[in-house]
């Protein structure tokens, strides 16, 4: 194999893996409480405001921001969900379509209000340095980056199969009556899923500030970057999460190679479409099209 | 007398503007097995789902062990110790049948007796442990049936409460069923059982209630039943 090809697959496989990892969450929130979250990008950008301010004020490299941020975000989701979109649940989807892409709007511009429309980054030690294996550029960051989002993804799928309250989780996105009949108290189960899936949002948001432009409008483009990789991999199915990624970046990190940077935005869309029509249950099949 | 484990007054349930249920009493005494039959779209499972607190009363008053429970939340029900096979299993079909078995036993007092209970549920359904890493999806009807009253069991309630245990089951399976409710109940729990079948309901329980269009119309000592002339016409075709 010629080493453009290995290092397109490569760099593909690090977009996708970090992909996977801000897309597990939209997932988690979908396959339990059906809330297709329009905010989520905004959930990445307050990670990253959160690494970047922490990199400013006390020069705390971003990845030991994430746990901060994971706290912050895990905070923010959780009263998200009681005070606010709890409201909405059991009412038709709109509803909290609806909410969610107002909690978008009111995010990013009270964002922009604190933050203005400046662009930001980070700028570490390491950025730009690259390790030089067999003629491949691996980019320290972005490798770094891809372990923790694996680490991250693997994790929430751990913490959903064996824990008490994770066996809750599956239970309530399964049939929220029986699980109510088993005691479980599902508006806290609702909160704390959506407190999860923003933790390991805020996460990933925190763990890409090291290479991506931070600002306040950042959001919208992961929105809908994650609804993809979502759909790709099956809604609702965490484990789709991580093939959604990993294919969605090899393929646009092809197209970018081979034809050019504008064209791989475009296969998102026509990768998305395809799936829609031929595949709604995602590449395993194992999605959920309620 | 003993004190009823459960008693309910004099209720009435409406879905909407259409009342559904008209000032039902019912009571279950400690080990007992209480039956309610009746056709279908009788009200039975309304009368459960008023006892679990999925519909509230407009009228009457529930009590469990003493304790008014009147529109209580279903998660808070089996805290109180009553546990319910919904009707259908609904089993969690994705999960295994040891995280099924798990999730009946999620409230904290039944979640330190987990090990324990697991062992009595298993010697009941000897099946069940064959197949513990299935996903429920994967069981036959019976073994869902099974699986759902072994889940309910695992939250060690003190009140069993059983929507149509026997519903599309084939007549070997349901002969088994039967039989296991009445193993389950010398462990001296109280069960109350709303069937359709009505022959083996009334051959098993002890008392029983007939709800016919959202009324009570007869109860009595099961076997009075059986031989009641009506009953006989409507109910066992004799």
């Amino acid at each position: 194999m010629d080493a453009v090809l290995v290092q397109a697959i490569i760099n593909g496989l690090l977009l996708g893996g970090v992909y996977a990892a801000y897309s597990a969450g939209f997932s988690l929130i979908f396959g339990v409480m059906g809330v297709v979250n329009l905010a989520h990008g905004e959930l990445i950008m307050l990670g990253a405001f959160t690494s970047y301010w922490l990199f400013q004020f006390f020069n705390l490299d971003p990845y030991f921001s994430a746990p901060f941020a994971m706290v912050f975000l895990f905070s923010f989701g959780y009263l998200v969900q009681r005070f606010i979109l709890n409201r909405v649940m059991g009412l038709p989807h709109i509803m909290s379509y609806i909410l969610t892409f107002g909690l978008h709007l009111m995010v990013a511009n009270i964002a922009i209000k604190i933050w203005t429309h400046d662009f930001r980054s980070i700028t570490t030690s390491y950025s730009g340095a690259n390790a030089a294996i067999l003629g491949l550029n691996i980019p320290y960051a972005r490798l770094i980056t891809f372990v923790v989002a694996l680490f991250v993804t693997w994790g929430l799928w751990f913490f959903l199969m064996k824990t008490e309250t994770g066996r809750a989780i599956r239970a309530t996105a399964q049939d929220k009556e029986v699980a109510r009949l088993m005691g479980v108290d599902i508006r806290n189960i609702y909160a704390i899923t959506f407190g999860l899936g923003a933790a390991i949002t805020g996460l990933s948001g925190a763990v890409i500030s090291p290479f991506v432009i931070i600002s306040p409008e950042m959001g919208l483009e992961y929105t809908i970057i994650a609804f993809c990789v979502v759909v790709l991999g099956g809604m609702g199915y965490i484990p789709g999460a991580l093939v959604g990624g990993l294919t969605l970046g090899v393929a646009q990190s092809l197209a970018a190679t081979y034809l050019n940077a504008g064209v791989s935005v475009a296969i998102t869309f026509i990768i998305l479409f395809m799936m829609l029509v031929i595949r709604p249950t995602g590449i395993l099949g194992k999605g959920n099209i309620a | 007398m003993t004190e009823p484990l459960l008693d309910i007054k004099q209720i009435d349930v409406s879905f909407f503007d259409v009342r559904v249920l008209h000032q039902i009493d019912l009571k279950v005494y400690p080990s007992e097995i209480v039956t309610v039959i009746g056709p279908n779209g009788a009200g039975k499972s309304t009368l459960l789902g008023a006892i679990v607190g999925f519909q509230v009363p407009t009228e009457g008053s529930i009590t469990f062990k003493g304790q008014n429970i009147t529109g209580i939340a279903p998660e808070k029900t089996v805290q109180l110790g009553m546990t319910i096979v919904p009707e259908g299993a609904r089993v969690f079909t994705d999960m295994t049948v040891m995280d099924n078995l798990k999730m009946g036993s999620y409230i904290k007092s039944s979640r330190a007796l987990r090990s324990e209970t697991l062992e009595m549920v298993f010697s009941f359904f000897p099946r069940l442990h064959e197949r513990m890493k299935q996903k429920g999806g994967t069981l036959s009807g019976g073994e869902r049936q099974m699986l759902a009253i072994g889940r309910a069991l695992m939250s060690r309630p003190s009140l069993l409460l059983l929507d149509e245990p026997s519903l599309g089951l084939a007549p070997l399976l349901v002969t088994k069923v039967f039989e296991t409710i009445v193993q389950i109940a010398a462990t001296g729990l109280t069960v109350l059982l709303v069937e359709q079948n009505v022959h083996f309901s009334l051959e098993i329980s002890q008392r029983a209630y007939v709800l016919e269009n959202g009324r009570m119309v007869k109860d009595g000592p099961s076997h009075e039943i059986m031989d009641n002339d009506y009953i006989r016409k409507s109910y066992l075709a004799l």
